[in-house]
């Protein structure tokens, strides 16, 4: 009996894990997850590009090791001293230099000129952004300013959510808010909009980065520099980061939160967290629930 | 009487004392040597940081390095945590500082090329065999300070330097005062000179 139980633990086990690989059907796919082999389910448009990227160097690079492997076997199969006990003189053979001059140029422009693309396309943004955001980092804490919005400015601080907190801010569900990711006060963003994302250090601190793995986001927050990058989140769902340039003993625990809600969601928060950031998100926080149960709601309906 | 002193005066066969051999050597196959020694007992040192990081990333959050801040500095509490933390950047800093340049660069430039480049191009033995010796002498010293910086007062409230290995200013310099990236930093120099001096000692004569 205990056997069976184990092989069926083990196959579900299995599956699970396959699920998980495959990146489908997971609710909060935007954080890190037990034994992730792969990279983050990507979240948006320059993610997606760089998954597209890593699938197409694979082809080269695969390729590229069965033959020069095929090569080095055949070499020491053909060429042992025991069947080749003559050493070859030859010293040049023209075709052979000019291939093997000319194929690697070939495929490093093939790499190159996507590779150059992607670079581009993190630093320029495909459209007038629909808001800007500046990320200023601290030792240890991020600080968001939305400068544009005409509810007056919103700045905030986002500290790493201590265990203790959990209550207080309503975030005791450790899936949604995973210890040492989850923060205080997330930054907010529209879903499907383009985001200006500027990105620096306070003037007396050191290098932070600023990175979100779904985004394909990793840009440095230096002090007395400001760098420019863009995002657009795919879907609506709270997405995970960490300060990724070593920074002193918190460095680890300054994580990045990112919150994308809908056009309608954002709208009420923005024209509340002017006033009071904690209270608009606790607002939020509400909305979001009650959309889900309606979803729930709906879904039960369904079955019916 | 005579042909024996021209014998003796001709004998190439010197066997300088262990003292002379080891410490005052230009022979680059025995300096190489002591390169090789010294990667490998810098080689056991790193590896033994590493085990450490290792155990504290078993899981996230900190629970080991307090454990030690507080038998190495009696911190407790909150203060043992902090400590805890900046020693993990203390000892993945040190790792790595010690695995590259007093594990890899020793064995590889100080220990095989020594050995080896004379020998493959021909020449009796490096170009300038006494700088050979004083390189791999300052690296001794380099590696004391560089193990002295690991517990000298860095940032308020902690010991050593956690700048990580590339030590990035500004977090290397306003970012961590206090006398331990000074060593650091003395440490960095004391390896320069071997370093580039190595560079033209090893330029055989041609
Ligand atoms: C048993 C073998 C080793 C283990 C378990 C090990 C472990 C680690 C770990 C866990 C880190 C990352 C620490 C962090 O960023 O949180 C690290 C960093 C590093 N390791 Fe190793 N390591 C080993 C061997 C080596 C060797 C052989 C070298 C070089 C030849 C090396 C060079 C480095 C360097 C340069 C860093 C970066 C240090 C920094 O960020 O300041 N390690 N090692
Ligand atoms: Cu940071």
């Amino acid at each position: 009996m205990e056997g069976e139980f184990n092989v069926m633990n083990k196959t579900r086990a299995c599956m699970a894990a396959l699920i998980c690989l495959a990146g489908t059907g997971s609710a909060f796919a935007a954080q890190p997850q037990p034994w992730e082999m792969g990279m983050q389910p990507a979240a948006s448009p320059i993610m997606h590009q760089i998954r597209w990227f890593e699938q197409y160097t694979l082809w080269f690079i695969v390729p590229i090791v069965l033959f020069v492997l095929a090569l080095l076997i055949t070499v020491m199969v053909r060429f042992r001293a025991s069947k080749n006990p003559e050493a070859s003189r030859t010293s040049h053979n023209t075709m052979i230099e000019v291939v093997w001059t000319v194929a690697p140029v070939l495929i490093l422009l093939f790499l190159a000129i996507p590779s150059f693309n992607l670079l581009t396309a993190q630093l320029t943004m495909p459209e007038d952004p629909k808001l800007t955001i500046k990320a200023t980092a601290t030792q240890w804490l991020w600080s968001y300013d939305y400068p544009e919005i005409e509810d007056g400015e919103i700045s905030y601080s986002s500290y790493m959510l201590t265990e203790d907190q959990r209550a207080e801010y309503g975030k005791e569900d450790k899936a949604v808010y995973p210890r040492l990711l989850a923060v205080d006060n997330e930054m907010v963003v529209p879903v499907g909009e383009t985001v200006r994302l500027l990105v620096t250090a306070a003037p007396t601190d050191v290098i932070h980065s600023f990175a979100m793995p779904a985004f394909g986001l990793k840009i440095d927050a230096i002090p007395g520099r400001l760098n420019e990058t863009w995002f657009k989140a795919d879907a609506e769902g709270i997405y995970y980061g960490q300060c990724s340039e070593l920074c002193g003993k918190d460095h680890a625990f300054m994580p990045i939160a990112i919150r994308a809600v809908s056009a309608e969601q954002f709208a009420t928060w923005q024209a509340s967290a002017a006033s009071d950031v904690e209270a608009a998100n606790q607002a939020l926080m509400a909305s979001i629930d009650n959309a889900k149960q309606g979803d729930d709601a709906v879904l039960l309906a369904d079955n019916d | 009487m005579a042909e024996a002193g021209i014998h003796t005066a001709h004998d190439d066969d010197h066997k300088p004392g262990f003292f002379a051999r080891w410490f005052l050597s230009t022979n680059h196959k025995d300096i190489g040597t002591l390169y090789l020694i010294f990667a490998i007992c810098a080689g056991i040192i790193g590896g033994a940081l590493s085990v450490a990081m290792r155990m504290e990333l078993q899981e996230p959050g900190i629970q080991i390095f307090n454990g030690l801040a507080s038998m190495v500095y009696g911190d407790a509490g909150a203060a043992a945590v902090d400590q805890g933390k900046h020693l993990y950047n203390v000892f993945t800093t040190a790792h790595g500082l010690i695995m590259i340049f007093f594990m890899v660069m020793p064995a590889l430039i100080g220990g095989f090329a020594n050995w080896m480049i004379p020998i493959m191009i021909g020449a009796p033995d490096m170009a300038f065999p006494r700088l050979n010796n004083i390189s791999f002498w300052l690296i001794v010293p380099a590696f004391l300070l560089l193990l002295m910086s690991m517990f000298v007062e860095g940032p308020a409230g902690s010991n050593g330097v956690g700048g990580g290995w590339t030590l990035y200013p500004p977090f290397s310099s306003t970012g961590m005062p206090g006398p331990a990236v000074d060593l650091a930093i003395l440490r960095c120099m004391w390896l320069v000179f071997p370093r580039s001096s190595a560079r033209s000692t090893s330029s055989p004569p041609f």
